[in-house]
């Protein structure tokens, strides 16, 4: 069998990969002592707030906040008006093409 | 003041080896040496730690907010599961034979050793069940990236008869309103776009699981955390017979290929501790389906 090397987990992938799994995953057993650590979602947080910048975050091709329901809301508004706009669009070239 | 100086860090069961030779990995501390304990048929790997130091409020606090802490620690247990993964026999192609192992959740430590022997003397019919659905398995998994969304916009285009249509509709249309049309017909672009990914995403997984006795769908992982510019599409993992590892590799570098053409790249990666398929029946874990 033209077996290569075993892919060794931690060098082929990233260090998501194992957080992902170390701190969700895997059996729990009740021991004396747990060290409970912080969740992936809040993690992913603190990661985010580390990226201080958002040019440094659109660099990275970060752009989280524009599906951010928060911030979405004003996008919502927006389109309102893109809406009405274009109503009042169609009816002035209607006008103008029947001149 | 009565409080033991050490304790026992938990990483992972295993079947017993009799095997005996050291383990080259550190503790999760970076000093500790990593050793097993044998109760019956099983093997626990562990390594002392300071309970001066692991059961303070201190590393409590680093544990929820230091993120170099976090990823220190996190490396360092998979580290000493993947040693004992891959211990013990050396086959006679040169490889490490993969022993089935039950990896620990992050951060269980035992005050003596009788408490740890007493839990697993528990929990050992549950133990031993689930050693008996990984044994002669490997986790292996795969994640899907979308590379080229554009690419993928304009594989959609060019076989959507729709878009083609509503296109030269607006060539017609005076400049005014082919802006606002041109801007619906990208929203339905996109929404096509979407559909598309995820009938490509769907395929992709049912043809790597044919080669699993199981398979799970895991959360997908953002940027932050995979620390990449593409969008992450599919993050999977399967549990796959030893025979049939080759043919799942194939199988995935076959899928690589074809789905770059439509924009998308995929990586696969193992054998991993088999994380996500290792939980005791009827406990409630999220991770499992």
């Amino acid at each position: 069998m033209a077996q290569q090397q075993i892919t060794h987990a931690i060098q082929a992938t990233n260090l998501a990969d194992i957080l992902e799994r170390v701190l969700d995953k895997g059996i729990v057993i009740a021991g004396d002592i747990k060290i409970q650590i912080a969740d992936i979602d809040l993690l992913t947080i603190k990661i985010r707030l580390l990226i201080a910048s958002v040019d440094k975050a659109m660099e990275m091709g970060i752009n989280w906040w524009q599906s951010d329901p928060y911030l979405s809301v004003k996008a919502d508004a927006i389109e309102r008006e893109n809406r009405s706009l274009r109503e009042r669009l169609y009816r002035i070239e209607k006008k103008l093409k029947t001149k | 003041m009565g409080v033991k100086v050490e304790g026992l860090y938990l990483y992972c069961i295993r079947e017993k080896t009799e095997d005996a030779s050291a383990f080259s990995t550190k503790g999760i501390d970076g000093k500790g040496e990593v050793f097993t304990l044998t109760y019956s048929e099983l093997e626990a790997v562990v390594s002392k730690v300071s309970l001066r130091e692991f059961a303070s409020e201190e590393i409590q606090k680093k544990s929820q907010e230091d993120l170099n802490w976090i990823k220190e620690k996190a490396v360092a247990h998979e580290e000493v599961i993947e040693e004992a993964m891959k211990k013990s026999v050396r086959l006679a192609t040169g490889n490490d034979k993969i022993l089935s192992v039950i990896p620990m959740r992050f951060g269980t430590i035992f005050k003596e050793e009788a408490g740890l022997g007493e839990t697993l003397n528990k929990d050992y019919p549950r133990i031993k069940e689930v050693l008996d659905t990984i044994r002669g398995k490997q986790e292996w998994s795969v994640k899907v990236y979308l590379k080229d969304r554009e690419k993928l916009e304009h594989v959609i285009k060019k076989k959507n008869e729709a878009i083609k249509e509503k296109e030269k509709e607006i060539a017609s249309l005076p400049e005014g309103m082919a802006f606002f049309m041109e801007e619906e017909l990208k929203e339905t672009i996109s929404r096509e776009v979407d559909k598309e990914l995820n009938n490509i995403v769907e395929v992709l997984f049912e043809s790597l699981r044919q080669h699993a006795v199981s398979s799970i769908k895991s959360r997908i992982l953002e940027k932050e955390l995979t620390g990449r510019r593409e969008p992450m599409v599919l993050n999977s993992a399967y549990l796959i017979p030893e025979e049939k590892i080759e043919s799942f590799k194939k199988e995935a570098e076959g899928l690589n290929q074809e789905i770059q053409a439509k924009g998308f790249y995929l990586e696969y990666s193992g054998p991993w501790p088999a994380y996500n398929f290792t939980v005791f029946a009827g406990l409630e874990n999220p991770a499992y389906r």
